[in-house]
């Protein structure tokens, strides 16, 4: 196949509790990499790992989490 | 062979071995767009990057400016900070822009006592992930640190050597199906 290549794409989420005046906010970040790069890089190189969004989290009581349909 | 990773041209014809990458191309020592000239680029650069001044004070600071080149019928390189700032979001180069849009759940809602986030709207913020990637693989600081096609690695005794992401059997069993082996 010419003029093609294969470029996986790898996602990662974690928490991320953040403290500000206010109050404590949590977020989702999003990032993302290519299986490309090779690990040393990707471990080194700040552009190789990039913050792709911040996940929306709804928040909910405990006993919200039973739906009654 | 197949995905072998060699340079082509976007037409997908092979390079000669050892052919160049295609430099970036360089900006004109005279561009500064956004900006009209060096004045407004170095004026926004002192203000906003090493003065880092407030909103208020680069307004009077403006208005100064303003009041000191009337009699010469001229005006400040910015009316005031909103200007600058705008100004300084048109610039094209550096990161990805944040993009923003709204959600919100789509799904079966009880009869009674609608728990509140399922009313919710929430903001996803994001990046464009095509661009994002796009300016990975185009990064000349990656150089000679990427694998372009899958690839399996055996040392001198015929054992398989994994060591990035491309050498492994998740990459190579994407890349080589049943339907890329038509290609061979």
């Amino acid at each position: 196949m010419h003029g093609s290549t294969f470029v996986p794409i790898i996602l990662g989420s974690d928490k991320t509790t953040v403290s500000v005046a206010t109050g404590q906010n949590e977020y989702y970040p999003l990032y993302a990499s290519i299986g490309n790069i090779h690990n040393n890089v990707r471990r080194a190189h700040r552009n190789a790992l990039a913050l792709i969004g911040f996940l929306a989290i709804p928040k909910s009581k405990p006993e919200a989490c039973y739906l009654r349909l | 062979m197949l995905y072998t990773g060699q340079p082509c041209n976007e037409h997908g014809d092979y390079l000669p071995p050892g052919s160049p990458p295609t430099p970036p191309t360089d900006d004109k020592p005279d561009e500064w767009t956004p900006f009209h000239d060096r004045m407004e680029f170095e004026t926004g650069e002192f203000l906003f990057t090493c003065n880092q001044m407030s909103a208020g004070d680069i307004n009077t600071l403006l208005d100064l400016w303003a009041a000191s080149l009337f009699k010469h019928h001229d005006h400040p390189p910015f009316a005031d900070h909103d200007d600058l700032y705008t100004m300084i979001d048109l610039i094209p180069h550096g990161d990805v822009a944040w993009d923003c849009f709204t959600t919100s759940y789509q799904g079966d809602k009880p009869a009674t006592d609608v728990p509140a986030w399922m009313n919710a709207e929430y903001d996803v913020w994001f990046r464009d992930p095509r661009t994002v990637v796009r300016n990975m693989l185009a990064n000349p600081g990656f150089d000679g640190e990427i694998d372009y096609a899958p690839l399996r690695d055996f040392d001198a005794s015929d054992k398989r050597q994994f060591q990035d992401f491309m050498s492994g059997d998740w990459a190579w069993k994407q890349a080589v199906t049943y339907s890329t082996m038509r290609y061979l």
